[in-house]
């Protein structure tokens, strides 16, 4: 049986590449790839004056530097270029990067005249000896040459794979020091990939789970300045703050924005029970979202919103349900073993990243928006805390070794790629700001 | 049953769970993205604005930041799923020494990727939870795939230093291929070795399974020598059935034992030259029967499945899908191209004939990969039988990445 | 319960209090026991711990009546011996009623960190609650949570995690705000 079964089989195998014969042309399927780095060059910039020079190298190792991060880039370094690339519009030399395996090639210029610079790059497809895309241009002050350098770089991987970037974004996230026992925990801010950190809260009250509003501007999170949990509002520029949603009685946290950044939703405890609330910011008008006698936190908002997801033991263990933004019956999504927490909607609204806990292990990992297809990313001590990136491909969280400092970590959303994000000290809670604009 | 049977057995269970369970890039993404426009020029003054509000100040130009060191993903992490229910038993706060409980979650039958006609039976197989809909990737005891950067269809050791790793030179010898002409086995050639892969995806939870010291025994501390490779234009002889399927092979797999008994993948392949040498003729009979005596090609015209497996293998391992956008992996994309006698392509020739599935950025971010697939691994030719020219000067193939969004 | 066993219980109880607690005497704000500068913004508020022998003492009440009660894992359930604590505490409080009342809850670390504020507040709550059935009045308590961000014990081990599932009261001179 089986051998008819194979036989059979077989001949239809065989009958497909014999079929087409004569003028016709040969036809294959090819159904099987790879996964893997692709070769880039970046060379260093240009310089097209003598003030450009010093940033030259500079701007292309920061570009050289996202790419690779990304994990599905690999630099052929510099000392393996056969090529020389010497000015920016001559023309490229493809077969001297085809033999060193190059299958992108970036250049770039840099001008710098007082304190402006004008920076510009070309991507090349060195197979096919394309350019990919027209050049591109970016002018601004040299205070912002990283940012310049994070936008060439969104432009090279948003034309190789087709995706949104997320090099020129920052993250709020909390900076630790100070014994264990009793921590300072400051709010701080810092490009994407761990540059130009800068504290935004003094340390005298302990702070915890920043989130970064839509629009990048402003920041909310939970501030014990009163010696209780309360939500504060802070604007990123100024360093502004104001506490909001104050509920008599109880303590609130765990904010979130909603998507337009017109309102919050966050958790209030009081009396031995957790709901959550939804705050309107313009009017300042609150209304009450869950009432069950559990706990109920964590609260995300879909992109369109009109969902919100969130973690509640109504259960007797902690899982992540979804219910209407204006409230109402909300439905149990995770059924996996394990306790399920922070569940944080992807930008894309296709997954729910999410903390799971299980056999004394932690995991980051994401979901279908129905429970489906549960994927675990990561497994560690203590993993938790995921939060997206602009483009709803990566994920950063914290990570605590037993025994360790926490530290903050990315994952691409396949699991691939698993890396440290540089912070100065011990940090915790990283909320992924937008791209800027 | 062998050793190199149940490891290759267990791998592919291991596959076929993991691609049952998680196909993430299944389902349409809902939101196309939207093109980069080609031309943008952001002026000084639009830059400094949007820069400048809490902008911290850089110290420019500041040396570039280490690349961030790769975690310990080499610290063996011991997780297994235990078979306790998820009902209601509330332990978020665990006992300090959580003792994993070995046990593999059901393995569900599944047809894909690869059918097994005789996989050998798993070990102790489980329910597992209740409901769990997704156990611990990798939750089963076999042996663990090695985080590499590369994924492939056929897993492949770390080449040794001296290899050059060239992906052009030698397509790797697939076990299903039928062998059609006469093996030929060449002893050690040139040294040449694939890029180290592995079958699949392998994140930090898949491999938090194995006890430390399992994991060290099976990571071979030094890499075989890459496997004699037959030149191109010959196909892989039937007997070079031992391509590792398993993803984590342990260079104590003993190769010769594994031959013509290794569980074939795929039921296309034959189990054996006599059968083969049945199908041959059955074939011949059925086309001759089928297509009549007018449409039967003949047979100096057309490729033989071998020579058109070889050159689909020789593409698909430079075929790169890793760098393609969540749409663009849903784009079904037929690319069509002249070869001169050369068999290389001809220049210019390369285009879309046909595309499913997606926008026009994810189409062109397909096609893209495709090209570059095409133009990556011709090498110094295809090495196509000259006297079959007709039967290649024009070739289309189609680029379906359904099953490579399951990894 | 025989007077008997109700001593007994009280004397474990302080014997188990007095080994728990790793500050001992050691300094003291008027606020938050655990490493916070009270519940008043930005004033300090300092006092005498009192000597541990003059029973109305804060340094009594943290070390002879034991300021803290402890909970098992994902639970806000007292415990026998965490009955007996408050008892006993709910005696001092009621004999020394110029002392207001904070009552921190507190996670550890084997959670998420907003979870576990709620679990802290669960816990304190609890506390407070069976406080107030002993007679103490409601306007002289307060609750608090500091999640898992207020660990006593600083350990990646079940015998640390054990001692931070807590419930602590904390007694300061005057009104609450």
């Amino acid at each position: 049986m089986t051998r008819l079964f194979l036989l059979l089989s077989a001949l239809v195998a065989l009958l497909a590449p014999l079929a087409p014969a004569h003028a016709q042309p040969l036809r294959l399927q090819i159904t099987e790839g790879v996964i893997e780095p692709m070769p880039f060059a970046m060379p260093a910039f240009v310089p097209e004056n003598s003030a450009g020079a010093q940033y030259s190298d500079a701007l292309a190792r920061v570009v050289a530097a996202n790419l690779t991060n990304t994990g599905l880039f690999r630099e052929v370094p510099r000392d393996a270029h056969i090529a020389r690339v010497s000015s920016f519009d001559a023309s490229v030399s493809f077969s001297d990067w085809r033999a060193i395996n190059v299958q992108a090639l970036i250049t770039g210029a840099v001008e710098v005249s007082g304190n402006r610079m004008t920076v510009k790059f070309r991507l090349f497809d060195v197979l096919s000896g394309q350019q990919m895309g027209q050049g591109m241009q970016f002018a601004g002050s040299t205070d912002s040459w990283r940012r310049m350098a994070h936008k060439v770089s969104d432009a090279v991987y948003s034309r190789i794979t087709g995706e949104e970037g997320y090099f020129d974004s920052r993250v709020v996230f909390v900076s630790e020091s100070g014994p264990r026992g009793n921590r300072t925990k400051r709010l701080a801010i810092m490009d994407q990939d761990g540059e130009n950190v800068q504290m935004l809260t003094d340390g005298r009250a302990l702070v915890i789970a920043p989130r970064v509003a839509p629009g990048g501007e402003r920041a909310v999170y939970t501030t014990y300045e009163t010696g209780a949990p309360r939500i504060a509002l802070m604007n990123l520029a100024t360093g502004q703050r104001q506490l909001v949603g104050d509920i008599p009685g109880a303590m609130t946290f765990s904010p979130r924005f909603s998507p337009d950044g017109q309102s919050l939703v966050f958790s209030a405890a009081r009396g031995g029970n957790t709901d959550l609330f939804r705050l309107n910011l313009g009017s300042g008008q609150m209304q009450q979202l869950t009432s069950s006698s559990s706990i109920a936190t964590s609260p995300s908002f879909s992109p369109d919103g009109r969902n919100i997801t969130f973690e509640s033991d109504r259960s007797g263990t902690s899982q992540i349900y979804v219910m209407p933004a204006t409230g109402g019956e909300a439905r149990r999504i995770s059924f996996g073993q394990g306790r399920y927490g922070t569940p944080v909607w992807s930008p894309r609204g296709d997954l729910i990243a999410f903390t799971k806990s299980h056999a004394g292990r932690f995991h980051i990992g994401v979901m279908r928006t129905d429970g489906s297809e549960e994927r675990l990313l990561t497994a560690s001590f203590l993993d938790e805390g995921p939060t997206w990136a602009p483009n709803g491909r990566v994920i950063m969280f914290t990570r605590e070794a037993q025994g360790g400092d926490p530290a903050l970590y990315s994952v691409d959303i396949s699991g691939r790629n698993l890396r440290r994000v540089p912070t100065p000290g011990p940090a915790s809670d990283p909320a992924w700001g937008p791209l800027l604009p | 049953m062998d050793t190199g049977q149940k490891v290759s057995g267990l791998a592919h269970i291991g596959l076929i769970v993991w691609v049952m369970v998680f196909d993430l890039f299944q389902a349409p993404d809902a939101v196309p993205r939207v093109p980069v426009s080609d031309v943008s020029l952001i002026s000084a003054e639009e830059f400094a604005a949007l820069s400048s509000p809490g902008a911290p100040v850089p110290a420019p130009p500041a040396p570039d930041p280490e690349p961030a060191p790769e975690p310990e993903i080499a610290a063996p992490e011991p997780v297994r799923p235990d078979p306790e229910p998820a009902a209601p038993a509330p332990d978020p706060e665990p006992a300090p020494a959580p003792e994993p409980e070995p046990v593999q979650p059901a393995p569900a039958p599944e047809p894909e990727p690869q059918p097994e006609p005789e996989a050998p039976a798993p070990e102790a197989p489980s329910t597992g939870g209740i409901f769990s809909p997704a156990p611990t990737p990798g939750a089963s005891s076999r042996p663990r795939p090695r985080p590499v950067d590369r994924v492939a269809p056929t897993p492949s050791e770390a080449p040794p230093d001296s290899a050059q790793i060239d992906l052009a030179a030698q397509p790797p010898a697939q076990p299903e291929e039928p062998a059609e002409e006469a093996p030929v086995v060449e002893p050690e050639q040139a040294e040449t070795a694939p890029p180290e892969a592995t079958t699949e995806i392998v994140t930090e939870a898949t491999e938090t399974d194995d006890a430390p010291t399992e994991r060290a025994a099976a990571a071979p501390n030094i890499s075989q020598r890459p496997r004699t490779r037959p030149e191109r234009p010959t196909p892989p002889p039937a007997t070079e059935t031992a391509t590792e399927t398993a993803t984590e092979t342990p260079a104590e797999a003993p190769r010769e034992t594994v031959q013509a008994r290794e569980p074939d993948p795929e039921p296309a392949t034959p189990p054996s030259d006599a059968i083969e040498q049945a199908l041959a003729d059955a074939l011949a009979d059925t086309l001759a029967q089928e297509f009549g005596s007018g449409s039967t090609p003949s047979a100096s015209a057309a490729l033989s499945s071998s020579e058109a497996d070889a050159l689909r293998l020789a593409i698909q391992q430079c075929w790169n899908v890793g760098v393609l956008s969540t749409d663009a992996q849903q784009v079904t994309v037929t690319v069509g191209f002249s070869m001169p006698p050369a068999a290389r392509h001809e220049q210019g020739s390369i285009r879309i004939v046909a595309a499913s599935g997606g926008t026009e950025t994810a189409i062109q971010q397909a096609f893209d990969a495709a090209r570059r697939a095409i133009i990556r691994c011709e090498g110094d030719g295809y090495g196509l039988p000259p006297e079959k020219y007709d039967a290649w000067r024009d070739i289309e193939i189609t680029f379906n990445p359904e099953g490579m969004r399951l990894r | 319960m025989t007077l008997f066993s109700k001593t007994l219980l009280v004397v474990a109880a302080l014997a188990l209090a007095a080994c728990n607690n790793p500050r001992g005497g050691g300094t003291f704000g008027g606020g938050g026991a655990d490493g916070f500068g009270g519940m008043h913004d930005g004033g300090i508020q300092s006092g005498s711990l009192g000597d541990p022998n003059d029973p109305n003492s804060i340094a009594h009440f943290q070390q002879r009546i034991g300021d803290r009660v402890f909970f098992t894992t994902d639970s806000s359930s007292l415990s026998e011996e965490g009955r007996a604590t408050l008892n006993a505490q709910a005696r001092w409080l009621t004999a020394n009623p110029q002392f207001s009342i904070v009552i921190e809850g507190h996670a550890d670390e084997r959670g998420t960190r907003e979870y576990n504020v709620a679990l802290g507040e669960l816990r304190a709550n609890a506390a407070m609650q069976y406080l107030i059935s002993q007679g103490i009045r409601a306007d002289r308590l307060r609750t608090v949570s500091f999640g898992k961000d207020r660990p006593v014990e600083a350990c990646p081990e079940q015998r640390c995690w054990d001692v931070n599932r807590r419930a602590v009261t904390v007694v300061s001179r005057g009104r609450t705000s």
